[in-house]
């Protein structure tokens, strides 16, 4: 097994990337060990960008990047062995079996087990004697999951791993990863644009939007904060309220989605508010919220 | 490195040994009306099958996406680089080898004795088409690094093959230089041009293809 070196699973600072037309950072993120990170964004807000140049498929213009204490430098291979990368497409050799293809990964990985990767093909119902052009996309996705895992990473980054795959599959990935953070020890990097996919793995969550982080928060203070409220007040035609970031109102009724729900249901009873209801909001309706621009303000992550 | 080439060159065997028997069907085509053309056409059809193959191989691992691999493997880009260079080169040399020893066969098998110049043949024309092997992997390379503005590098690289390409041409067109000087100085471009490939290959910005 590895052993981790630093504190941080990865640490990136003042992260720049320019392409035509679009800009990532400058972005800070950093993720510490046992915690699964879910990054949401639409598509073209840069999050594979961040991922790609995290793993070193991409080099930044400006930033430093570590991954448990030592910086990403292409020539110094040490760095690879602590992590386990899911991409959409995995570059395997097609006309190999599952087998040959996790043996050669296994070559250049010192801590390779193939005890380990026989374990989990076999848990996933990935047989070993098909060739990889013969797999389906979501026994393609295995692969590439236990080709992630055979030497036992201690940070596993995923981009959009579930990209195209059924639900049944789906679930299966992601009871799987939901079995990896179990022991605390594993840190998860998850990009994607499907919510529900993270809904239950994530920890904490950060959401770029045009290449910025726009907000790094605890999933479970997101959804607990969060909330539809509707009630029905008399007076007030200019209503300002705290926390609140959308307003519809019909006639006496009012309906407001809040970011702060404590804070605006003690000011709706300071008002003499009457029939107030609230609602928790799911992830979704959460991040749809955020993402158009309304749910914070715009700041570093942390 | 050589884990990387040896793996390639397993992946592609089929695809290498098919261009070989493609190369004995045509020296034996050719043997069917001069006998005695066998051995020499043998050995230079094997030169040529590996060194298209080995111009084709670059494309052929692009096509497949095999970059987006090197995430998974903890190896050095450095490492890569060198590994992409070689490979074409390798297949140049395995086929090259097996074209001596098939010409020299072939040469005993029709009890001619062995003509050392004809044996040799194939490693001469070997060397001439050395730098012609790493052509697809550096129109690449330079495509490239056109994308990512890199013009200095672009500018160099055309430079490097336009040179590399007109140097052993002059040379071989005026006719001033032995045969032996003439092929080492074309092993020696190709050679160069190996180095070239994987250091533009070093010095991208993006390894996404």
């Amino acid at each position: 097994m590895n052993t981790p070196t630093n504190g941080s699973a990865f640490s990136i600072q003042g992260l720049k990337k320019r392409y035509p037309g679009f800009s990532l950072g400058p972005l800070d993120l950093d993720l510490q060990p046992g915690v699964v990170l879910g990054l949401i964004g639409p598509n073209g807000a840069g999050k594979t960008t961040t991922l790609h140049c995290l793993i070193g498929l991409l080099v930044p213009e400006a930033g430093a990047i570590t991954i448990f204490g030592r910086p990403n430098h292409p020539d110094d291979p040490r760095w690879r062995q602590d992590i386990g990368v899911v991409g959409e497409e995995s570059g395997f050799f097609l006309r190999w079996t599952v087998e040959e293809n996790l043996r050669f990964v296994g070559r250049f990985q010192p801590n390779w087990s193939d005890r380990r990767a026989r374990g989990m093909a076999e848990r996933f119902n990935l047989s070993m004697n098909k060739r990889v052009n013969e797999l389906s996309k979501g026994n393609k996705a295995k692969l590439a999951i236990v080709a992630a895992l055979g030497h036992a990473p201690h940070l596993l980054i995923l981009d959009e791993p579930t990209a195209g795959l059924d639900p049944i599959v789906r679930a299966e990935l992601l009871d799987m990863l939901w079995e990896l953070q179990e022991d605390g020890e594993h840190a998860i990097f998850y990009s994607t644009h499907v919510l529900s996919d993270i809904e239950r793995l994530a920890d904490e969550l950060v959401f770029l939007s045009d290449g910025q982080v726009i907000q790094r928060t605890a999933k479970d203070d997101l959804v607990e904060s969060w909330r539809r409220i509707s009630f029905r007040l008399v007076a007030a035609a200019t209503l300002s309220l705290p926390g609140v970031i959308d307003h519809r109102q019909v006639r006496l009724e009012h309906h407001v989605t809040s970011r702060d729900y404590k804070a605006t249901l003690e000011a709706l009873r300071g008002l003499g508010a009457e029939a107030i209801e609230h609602a928790r909001m799911s992830i979704d309706e959460i991040a749809v919220e955020i993402l158009k621009g309304k749910g914070a303000p715009r700041v570093a992550a942390r | 490195m050589w884990r990387l080439v040896s793996a390639t060159l397993r992946y592609r065997r089929w695809m290498v040994a098919l261009g070989w028997v493609v190369a004995l069907f045509t020296a034996f085509q050719v043997a069917l009306s001069e006998k005695d053309k066998f051995p020499l056409t043998l050995g230079l059809s094997l030169v040529v099958a590996s060194a298209s193959i080995a111009g084709l191989l670059p494309y052929l691992e692009r096509r497949d996406h095999r970059s987006l691999l090197s995430p998974l493997l903890a190896i050095g880009r450095r490492e890569v680089a060198r590994a992409r260079a070689l490979t074409p080169i390798t297949v140049l040399v395995l086929g090259t080898a097996v074209a001596v020893s098939g010409t020299t066969l072939g040469f005993l098998a029709l009890g001619q004795g062995l003509d050392v110049d004809g044996v040799f043949s194939p490693v001469a024309l070997a060397a001439q088409l050395a730098p012609f092997v790493q052509l697809v992997l550096l129109a690449n390379e330079i495509k490239v690094a056109h994308a990512e503005a890199r013009r200095g590098d672009v500018l160099v690289a055309i430079g490097a093959v336009g040179a590399g390409f007109a140097i052993p041409l002059a040379a071989n067109l005026s006719g001033l230089l032995a045969r032996p000087v003439a092929a080492s100085l074309a092993v020696a471009v190709g050679a160069s041009l190996t180095c070239l490939a994987s250091t533009l290959y070093q010095r991208r910005i993006s390894l996404v293809e």
